[in-house]
């Protein structure tokens, strides 16, 4: 039952731009229990949509990815493209933030459907209906019958991104890679996927990853949480340990200045300056500019990871003293 | 009128007509805003909380006259400013200001900063006498002075926030309607431009309309809030009544949605079967609490519960 689903190891990412490469993800390990959900947190650029990408093999064509990710005994790095074709989609699959561009916005929801079994596991024609109906029950889609027809822009926000999660179960796969599902929706709705999306884990046994720069959600979902800045690891250990006793600078600073009702009446603790872009970054640790325990070390070598507990680590000078 | 509100608002309605066929025939209405009453104490700040398409971004925009309302009474200082025309509303538009959820869509992107700050700046200074202005400006809001000559892609979202905000207190405005202000940034950011809309508050004894979904944010930020539905006020109060007892099922709704909270009454939640209700409660078709009669009942108003606690429900929880 320990046997890691997903295995990410050293995995470092490059983007090639016209006069020079610059690094996105660098040096990211981690791995997915069976059975449990791993958030990746972070803000914008900080390469966690790309770690999923290259996950799925759907990195843009100026992106190389180097280190291993090992699933279920192979590295999906090394695999030829009819061969990641196979497992995308089967084994592991995507819901993407914005439903209404993920669906395409010509076809009807039973056509769209329809392409999935037809790419990887062919039914005959006349159950053909009953199973796609049957993906949307699965995600309580009310009045399926009559849904199933309707094209994307005929339905909501939160049906749509109902659409998308049964799309992406609806080939029993073994892995779910989340990227910001919720994002684009109104808070009820944001809280009724979460449940649905907990429910149907639960239900089916299934691992996922669910990236998000919202560390509120990390509290509905996930039992691990892996915490990105600017391309790197800085933070990883259980969701009970990060949220009540995070160990990294930037990690605290994160959930220090996140507003809420039982905060008002004082000012809000901030992390000051801005993230760095990749052409900015240095040698040092990522996060020393904007760190108040910053010492003349964190700007010139990037610190090791540390283990503090069981599966919690950190890369922070500071912490290793 | 009441000198303790610096703008006060009355049954504001603005409506959107929708059009059908080749020569544009109306066929109904959208009402962005149908009735609305708001107040804004001075000095104080005004939340209004609801759902995409609820109408807030028009309150907004209606109130500073962007749009032109159909109805009701928009009194700036006791003055009525809804039928106002174009030309005379220069004065008034100064003293109202209005920051952007997008900094990078509302500034110009071949203008230099100084270019964008030195509009609102009074006639008759010097060039010099402008200069310091704009980096007295630009300090306010926590930028280098060297941000002036540089143009807006050079900055961070963050820092084009902090732009907008240098730009709306060029003027000296007395209200700030913020529509979504941080939403569009990192979270370790969002923090700075609160902090700095807080201080300036302080500073400059401003009042802020606040519109945003968050109600995180919302309830850090406001002292009373206002909840919209639909085009209505469903819901207002102060903001500790509102986060400790709300009255209103949605208000219910949207506080138990917050992630990371408990919840407590969330109740099996009838799926909206139909989306248009046919009469009576807008929320009908969503509540958990509700009874036959809150679809049949034509006019549902908005009662005065307790001071300064109005709901509009047939049954408040």
């Amino acid at each position: 039952m320990d046997q890691e689903v997903l295995k990410v190891e050293e995995l470092c990412i490059h983007i090639h731009s016209e006069d020079r490469d610059y690094p996105v993800v660098e040096h990211v390990s981690f791995e997915v229990l069976p059975e449990h959900t791993l958030c990746i947190v972070g803000e914008s650029g900080c390469g966690k949509t790309m770690t999923a990408l290259s996950i799925m093999g759907l990195l843009p064509p100026n992106a190389s990815a180097s280190g291993k990710v090992i699933f279920k005994g192979q590295n999906l790095l090394e695999l030829e493209k009819e061969q990641i074709r196979r497992i995308r989609g089967k084994e592991i699959s995507m819901v993407f933030q914005d439903p209404l561009t993920s669906l395409n916005p010509v076809l009807t929801i039973f056509e769209q459907i329809r392409e999935i079994f037809e790419a990887h596991d062919p039914i005959p024609s006349h159950l053909l209906e009953n199973r796609v109906v049957e993906v949307l029950q699965e995600v309580s889609i009310p009045d399926a019958q009559h849904k199933v027809h309707a094209y994307p822009h005929q339905l909501s926000g939160g049906m749509r991104q109902r659409v998308l999660i049964g799309m992406a179960l609806a080939l029993g796969p073994t892995l779910v890679i989340a990227d910001e599902p919720t994002t684009a929706l109104d808070v009820t709705i944001q809280a009724e996927i979460l449940e649905l999306f907990n429910c149907l884990k639960k239900e089916k046994g299934l691992s996922a990853i669910y990236i998000t720069h919202d560390l509120s959600v990390v509290s509905e979902v996930g039992d691990e949480i892996l915490i990105m800045y600017a391309g790197m690891v800085v933070e990883k250990g259980p969701k009970y340990q990060i949220l009540t006793d995070p160990a990294h600078p930037y990690t605290q600073g994160l959930l220090k200045s996140s507003p809420s009702y039982e905060k008002r009446g004082r000012p809000l603790p901030f992390i000051p300056g801005n993230v760095p872009s990749p052409e900015e970054k240095g040698k040092g640790c990522p996060f020393y500019p904007r760190c108040e325990l910053s010492k003349r070390e964190c700007e010139i070598s990037l610190p090791p990871i540390t283990s503090l507990g069981p599966g919690h680590v950190v890369r922070c000078w500071e912490i290793r003293r | 009128m009441d000198d303790r509100y610096i703008l006060q608002v009355t049954s504001l309605k603005k409506y959107f007509p929708i059009t059908r066929g080749i020569i544009k025939k109306t066929v109904g209405y959208i009402k962005a805003v149908d009735g609305v009453d708001l107040e804004l104490p001075k000095g104080e700040v005004v939340g209004i909380v609801g759902e995409s398409g609820c109408g807030k971004s028009t309150l907004a925009r209606t109130i500073i006259r962007i749009y032109i309302p159909d109805e009701g009474k928009i009194l700036f200082h006791g003055k009525d400013i809804s039928r106002v025309k174009e030309g005379d509303l220069k004065n008034t538009r100064r003293k109202i200001q209005m920051v952007f959820q997008d900094p990078y869509s509302s500034l110009n992107p071949k203008l230099p900063i100084k270019s964008t700050l030195l509009d609102g700046l009074e006639k008759g200074l010097s060039k010099r006498e402008k200069m310091e202005k704009i980096y007295h400006l630009l300090e306010m809001v926590g930028l280098p002075p060297s941000a002036a000559h540089k143009y807006p892609h050079e900055f961070s979202g963050g820092q084009r926030q902090r732009i907008g905000i240098a730009r709306a207190i060029s003027v000296r405005p007395e209200v700030i309607i913020c529509d979504e202000p941080v939403s569009a940034l990192d979270v370790s950011v969002q923090a700075q431009i609160i902090n700095l809309l807080m201080k300036l508050r302080e500073e400059r004894g401003l009042s802020y309309i606040f519109i945003s979904h968050d109600l995180n944010l919302v309830g850090f930020f406001c002292n009373f809030v206002y909840v919209m539905y639909r085009g209505k006020i469903m819901e207002y109060a102060r903001v500790e009544d509102l986060f400790e007892s709300p009255r209103h099922p949605y208000t219910l709704m949207l506080m138990e949605s917050i992630p990371g909270k408990k919840k407590k009454n969330r109740g099996n939640r009838p799926w909206p079967q139909e989306m248009e209700p046919a009469g009576g409660c807008l929320f009908y078709p969503r509540c958990a609490f509700r009874k036959p009669s809150c679809a049949t009942e034509p006019h549902i108003p908005l009662v005065e519960i307790s001071s300064l606690h109005r709901v509009r429900c047939l049954l408040p929880l």
